[in-house]
């Protein structure tokens, strides 16, 4: 198995992209609209974004389509769903000239699971959205899971363990 | 060109973890194919001191990766490598547990109490210069070969 390692970057050194609609994205980990974040050499190649888009602003974001994309939002309001496929019944109302559904709106504390596509598109609410917007490849393997220990099978797990228990948790170093 | 449809819109749940820290979990814990390759995000956001200063005292992880990004208030953490510090808003730390790691994370908050902070825990691929990982990802029927 891989080193432990640990990266710590300090706020200063995360790019952070102000676009002309008053949109900014830091960049924690992976690429975006040209820069690339500090911490690298990871599994899952992920992309970790924070994003804010002003009141009434409508942005989309480029995700490839290989990745698992979910969005979690933290302050404010707006809606990730694509206002040309509606679903059932819609409750709209008119934004900076643009037509809203309030019933979609998500807010503070909502997780948002995206499906297939090449893109996540976000209409900010009238006090604009915070949120994480998250994708890595998926790893396809099998997941054993006991508290913070997390490998492939449960016979591993219970050498982990195992190992605890017996005080060789940790290995040196090769 | 396509936009990607919203498959489910949820609330994080309030929860425990640690030595008794308050937290919101958005998910984790089951249907772990779902979002694969992550496992769990956990939002930390407390505004009073006694939900959180309790910490996260000495603790194992193996086999994962965790990102940990800091909104407001400040972590102290130290870990069985040797390294010690103090995160603080803005910045961010990633963990790659691999073959076992012990470690600490004790929030601070900030002067008004504050201490927010997000946790997001993803699956760890084996080393590519791992013999064995090496060996189960060749075995025929492994999940990765039917890709």
């Amino acid at each position: 198995m891989t080193q432990p390692r640990y990266q710590d970057v300090t706020s200063p050194d995360i790019p952070e992209i102000h676009d002309d609609d008053g949109s900014v994205v830091r960049v924690i980990v992976g690429s975006f609209w040209g820069k690339t974040g500090p911490v690298d050499g990871i599994a899952a190649d992920p992309q970790y974004l924070d994003i804010f888009v002003p009141a009434g602003i409508k942005k989309t974001f480029k995700i490839d389509t290989h990745r698992s994309a979910f969005a979690y939002v933290f302050e404010g309001k707006g809606s990730f769903r694509d206002a040309s496929r509606p679903r059932g019944v819609l409750l709209e109302k008119e934004l900076r000239g643009q037509e809203v559904n309030i019933r979609d709106m998500s807010g503070d504390r909502t997780l948002v699971q995206f499906g297939r596509g090449d893109e996540v598109t976000v209409q900010a609410g009238d006090h604009g959205i915070r949120f994480l917007l998250i994708s890595g490849a998926p790893i396809r393997e099998p997941v054993a899971w006991h508290g913070p220990i997390v490998m492939n099978t449960d016979a591993e797990i219970r050498q982990a363990m195992a190992d605890l228990r017996n005080g060789n948790f940790i290995k040196p170093a090769h | 060109m396509s936009i990607r449809p919203v498959t489910s819109e949820t609330l994080a749940q309030a929860t425990m973890e640690g030595a008794g820290v308050h937290l919101h979990r958005a998910f984790g814990f089951h249907n772990p194919e779902q979002m694969d390759p992550f496992l769990l995000f956990d939002d930390f956001r407390n505004d009073h001191p006694r939900d959180y200063q309790r910490g996260f005292p000495w603790h194992p992880h193996r086999g994962i990766e965790t990102i940990t990004y800091v909104l407001a208030g400040t972590v102290d953490h130290a870990d069985s490598l040797g390294n010690t510090g103090s995160l603080g808003a803005g910045d961010v730390q990633w963990m790659t547990a691999g073959s076992g790691i012990l470690h600490q994370e004790m929030p601070q908050g900030n002067k008004a109490g504050q201490m927010h902070l997000s946790a997001l825990g993803q699956s760890a691929r084996p080393s590519e210069d791992d013999p064995a990982a090496l060996s189960r990802r060749d075995k025929p029927g492994h999940p990765r070969n039917s890709r």
